[in-house]
Order: structure tokens, then sequence, then C-alpha cells
């Protein structure tokens, strides 16, 4: 599904990535970890096209295809998904009509129908039941106002809608209670199946008790330096990052 | 310049000194206010008002009728449309009781105003030389909750300026909607709103252009005590649009509160001027713009305050933010303060930046194509200029 071969990311003017590899197969949960400014928002940031991050060696397939010369508004239409670490607030728009246009903005670029608001509205009604939040929020302009937990549970509930086959959360954990972690963990759960993949890159494990990653990679100085199972996860909770210097 | 009032005498539509029905006093005041007029410099960038645009664009002969790309005011919203067309202003028939409408040379007074004396204003004034139509509206407090009154500016003669003079006087306790819709014509219009104490004004005003139309608006706004203002621009396209809002209170207590979204593209200019007069005590001002240049447009915002001495208790906010769409669009942004009194409450700013390019690539990121998250961003960037 998602081939990353040797790339090299630059952000602003700051080499960042350097000969970074990964292969995630459909249905697969890869956790990434690492320490503060190791790259790991710039991996995520590289895939999802944002201004400003810039391959400049290496390349990336999604799907068979170059995601790298596709648009940002492209690459979320072929599946791609990016739960940002920091939401924007986006003032006087309403979250349900963004969520809206967004939804009808892929299905055009699938070449599908859109959906009408009613029958988006029992779809996100359902979604949001399921999902255990509240309502209020579709009611409510984009992120402005929300507690940090609020903006991290609505990126799960924009996922939840939009139903990416490559979902990748940012942080999506951090500043979060047990509760709230419950939730997100949950959202990804439920997302989960055979043609769904996820990157969860993560500070803590603890999030990894929630959701069962098949592979573990760390992410140091802008490459992978380990690879391992779940078990990795707990090591590096024991352990902390103090070996990568060694 | 004794060219100028014989230049603008000549593009005017119709020429009111040859208006058989004037009555013969009025093309008196008319034709005194044309000879002060020929004393004064014509319009140019001297002036502070006229500083960041080209004021020649004036003379500029566009051969076609020239409509607004938008006529959205919902017509059936109000109880009353006045329409000012070629052939005059037409009134409906039945007016409700707590309204009356007369043509604006059968009314008492069609206001001399004193914003006359100051040269920056010398496009507005020479309205008074040259307007032919207009109407005076009393509105009493009796007006319903919903009153809502429509002024549509609806003149298909391309090439001359259409002078209206319009008056709206809004008795105490009055509460009133007037929405000005700008729908076709070289209009320049002077308004003169009276507001009666504790009356409430909404006011719409539309500019919607396409890129050969010019339009010249004056509103003058007298608040009693305890009266309030809230008004609403919106301004869009047009080769030329200027814009004078003048505020004087005559009471205390009272409320001035505009939001003026000026978008301006191609080669528009757009000038939004609000003079707030804080002669008396104890009123409020708050005006708020939001301005979007794009290609090689300009927009000039200038909010002043002035505040006389003694006139404490004074409050007054002015916030003037600003997005550049292109490299070569040019946006002059300028908060003013003078203040003569001791105790006043003032608070201003202006920015001038681009399109939040994070909050773009957010709504890319879910699917949505640049050119709509960028129009998405824009209306997010309206929307505080949105008072009613
Ligand atoms: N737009 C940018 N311009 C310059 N430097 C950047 C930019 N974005 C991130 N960085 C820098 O890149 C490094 C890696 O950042 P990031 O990928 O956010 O790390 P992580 O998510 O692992 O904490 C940091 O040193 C950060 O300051
Ligand atoms: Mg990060």
């Amino acid at each position: 599904m998602l081939e990353i071969k040797n790339i090299h990311a630059k952000a602003g003017d700051k080499n960042i990535l350097k000969n970074l590899n990964l292969s995630v197969k459909p249905g697969e949960v890869h956790a990434i970890m690492g320490p503060n400014g190791s790259g790991k928002s710039t991996l995520g940031n590289l895939l999802a096209g944002m201004p400003h991050v810039e391959a400049t060696e290496g390349s990336v397939h999604f799907k068979g295809k170059n995601l790298l010369e596709l648009e940002p508004e492209e690459r979320a239409g072929e599946g791609v998904f990016l739960a940002f670490q920091y939401p924007v607030e986006i003032p006087g728009v309403n979250n349900m009509y963004f969520l809206r246009t967004a939804y009808n903005a892929q299905r055009k670029y699938r070449g599908e129908e859109g959906i009408d608001s009613a029958g988006f509205l029992r779809m996100v009604k359902d979604k949001i039941n399921k999902l255990h939040m509240k309502d209020d929020l579709l009611k409510r302009p984009v992120n402005v106002g929300f507690s940090g937990g609020e903006k991290k549970r609505n990126e799960v509930f924009q996922m939840a809608v939009l139903e990416p086959s490559l979902a990748i959360l940012d942080e999506t954990d951090s500043g979060l209670d047990i509760d709230a972690l419950k939730i997100v963990a949950d959202g990804v759960n439920q997302l989960r199946d055979s043609n769904r993949s996820f990157i969860i890159i993560t500070h803590y494990q603890r999030l990894l008790d929630y959701i069962e990653p098949d592979y573990v990679h760390v992410l140091a100085d802008g490459q992978i330096v380990k690879s391992g199972s779940k078990k990795l996860a707990l090591e590096l909770e024991e352990q902390g990052y103090g070996w990568l210097d060694a | 310049m004794a060219g100028l009032m014989l230049d603008w005498l000549a593009a005017s539509n119709p020429q009111p000194q040859k208006n058989l029905t004037w009555p013969e006093d009025l093309s008196k005041k008319q034709q005194h206010a044309a000879d002060v007029l020929k004393t004064w410099p014509a319009p140019g960038r001297k002036l502070e008002f006229w500083r960041y645009s080209d004021a020649s664009r004036l003379k500029k002969d566009p051969l076609k009728p020239q409509t607004s790309p938008v006529d959205a005011a919902h017509t059936a919203d109000h109880q009353v449309v006045v329409v000012v067309s070629d052939e005059g202003v037409s009134v409906p028939d039945n007016l409700p009781d707590w309204l009356t409408v007369e043509p604006i040379q059968a009314s008492e007074q069609p206001r001399w105003s004193p914003l006359d004396q100051t040269p920056e204003l010398v496009v507005q004034a020479a309205n008074q030389a040259l307007f032919s139509q207009g109407v005076a509206i009393k509105v009493s407090a009796q007006a319903p909750a919903e009153a809502r009154i429509l002024l549509r500016y609806a003149v298909k003669e391309p090439s001359r300026w259409t002078y209206v003079r319009n008056l709206v006087q809004l008795a105490a306790g009055a509460e009133v909607v007037v929405d000005e819709l700008l729908v076709s014509g070289r209009i320049n219009v002077n308004n003169f709103y009276q507001i009666g104490e504790k009356a409430h004004l909404k006011r719409h005003q539309q500019v919607i252009l396409d890129d050969q139309q010019q339009h010249i608006s004056l509103q003058h706004f007298t608040l009693a005590g305890e009266a309030r203002v809230t008004t609403q621009h919106r301004h869009q396209g047009g080769d030329l649009q200027h814009h004078v809002h003048w505020v004087d209170f005559s009471g205390e207590q009272a409320e001035y509160q505009s939001g003026s979204i000026n978008k301006a593209a191609g080669q528009s200019h757009i000038s939004d001027i609000v003079v707030v007069n804080h002669a008396r005590k104890n009123n409020r001002s708050e005006v708020t713009h939001r301005s979007l240049a794009d290609d090689s447009a300009s927009v000039f915002n200038n909010a002043k305050a002035i505040v006389a001495k003694g006139a404490d208790g004074s409050e007054i906010e002015q916030d003037l933010k600003n997005i550049l769409l292109s490299n070569d669009a040019k946006i002059a942004s300028k908060p003013e303060l003078e203040v003569y009194a001791d105790e006043v409450v003032a608070a201003h700013g202006s920015t001038i930046g681009t399109l939040d390019e994070e909050a773009v690539f957010y709504l890319q990121s879910r699917g949505i194509p640049l050119d709509l998250a960028r129009e998405m961003m824009m209306v997010s960037f309206e929307q505080e200029a949105l008072v009613c």
C-alpha cells in the first residue's frame, strides 16, 4: 500500500529526514516512536503534502501511484488522512459544513455521487454515537474554542467519517486523559480492517496498550534506527531514548 | 478650478438645472452649490481620501450598460421597495402607515450638510449641486419588528453619472432595517440618516460590481441620545468604489457599529473611509474592516475617530485586517485616533497579511480543492466583520 524508499526531506530549509525507508501493507498498523524533534511529524506532513516539506531524494508510492506528485487534496481523495498534531482553528466555518464539503470533494475525486445534507447528517450522527462523542461538535466552527482533547477527538471523528485507507495519527494521544485516550483508540479499532492501514506516531507507549501495533519503529535523527514488534515499545518505555546516544 | 464643475455637469444624468419639475428655490440652492464647488480643487492624490485611488477614472466613459453580477437582496423580504432608475424614483402606492416616502425635492429640507466644508469630500459634495432624484423616508416608532426597506439603484444609462440624494429619518424609538443595493448605473449617492433617541437602524449596503462599474457614496449618520446604528457593508469589485461613512453624535449613550467587507480583484480600487466625530460624551463606536485584494487591485481602509475636548467617556474600537492575495495587490490601512478629551477608552489595530496557509492546507488535506479551500478561508476571514 505504502512504499517509502530512501527518503530525504527538508522542512523549511532544514534537512530532517535522512534516508528513511518504510513499507506498509494493507491492514497493518505501524507505530512510530522517537524523541522530540526526530522528524516524526515531518514524515506525516510529507505524506499529506504540507507546503514547505519537500523530498530532496527518494520516492513514496501509495497504491502504486507516485504520492509526491499529487496535490494534498488528491492524496486525500486517494485515501490518505493525517490527524494533525496541532489541528487548525477555522473561525466562521461550521464543522459539519466543512466535513460535508470534504466528504463530497473526495467522492467527486473518485467519480462518485455526492451526498445531500440530510443523508450526511444521518451518517454523521450515527458515527458520532458509535464513537461515544457529543454531537455539539458538529455545530461549532472547526476547532474554534475546542480544548486540546476536543481537537484530537475531532480529528478522529473526521477520520471516521472520511474512512481513509491510510490514516496517519500524529501524537493524537498527547495531552489526553485516559478516557479520551480510550475514545481515540476505540475510533481507530472500529476502523481497523484488512484493507485499511495506520501509521500511529506517538511519544508514549500507553496508546499502544489500546491499539495493538503490528510493528514498532524508532525514528531518530530522521531515520528509522530500529524496528520490531509491540515488545519494542515496552522496552522503550523502560529504557527511554538514552541508548540512542550511546 | 472652473473646469471641474463643467466636467461634472456635462457628465450628469440628467442635468438637474434643466429639470423643469424642480422647485425654483432648490434650483437656486443647487446653482449656488455649483458656484462654490467651482472654487474647489479637483479630487486627486493631494487629498487624504484620494491618495490611494486614481481619481481620473471618474471621467472614464464606459460604452455599454454595466450591471452588477450579483442582485442578491431578496425583495420578498421587504415591505417597501424604493427603486432609483433612469425614470426617477419609484415608490409603491400602498405604504404601511409607519412610513412616509416622498421625492427628495418635495421634502422640506433636502439637507445641506456641513460636511461640504471639507475638500476631502469634493466628489460627494458635488452631489448637492447635481442631484436630480432621491427620496425622503420617515419611519415612525410604530414600525413593526420586522420592518424592512429596500433602496435599489438600477439605472441603465452607462456613461453619465446619476446623482441621488436620500434622507432617512427614524423617529424616537423607531427600529428598521434599510438595505441598499446597487444593481446598475454609475451612481453618486449621498444618504443622510437621522436617528432619533433610542431608535435603532440596521443597514446593509451591498455594492458588488463588474469590472467597469463605478460607485461613489456618502453616508452621513446623526445619532441622538441612546440611538444605535448597526451597519454592514459588502463592497466587491468594480473599477472604482469610494465610500465615506461619516458619523456625528448629537446626544449621549449612542452607539455606532459598522462592519465592512471589501474585496477587490483585477484592476479594482475600493476606498472605504469611516469618520466618527465623538463631539459629545459617552458615545461608542466600533469599526471593523476585513479587506482582501487580489491581482493588481487595491484597497484603502481608513477608520478615523476624532474625540473633542470634553467628550469624556467615549469608547472607540477600530479593527482593520487585510489580506493580500497576490504580489501586485496593494492595501493601505489606516486606523486614526485624534483625541482631545481626557478619559477615553480606545483600541485600534491594523494588520496586513496573507491567507492562512496552514489552514488552507488543513482543508486540502481533507480533500477540499485548493480554490475552494482558499474561498472557505476568505469567508472565514470575513466573518468577523459581519455585524448584522
Ligand atoms: N517548517 C519548518 N521549518 C524549519 N524547521 C522545521 C519546520 N518544521 C519542523 N522543523 C524542525 O524539524 C525538526 C523535526 O521536527 P518534527 O518533525 O516536528 O519532529 P517530531 O515530530 O519528531 O517532534 C525540528 O527540529 C523542528 O524544529
Ligand atoms: Mg511532532
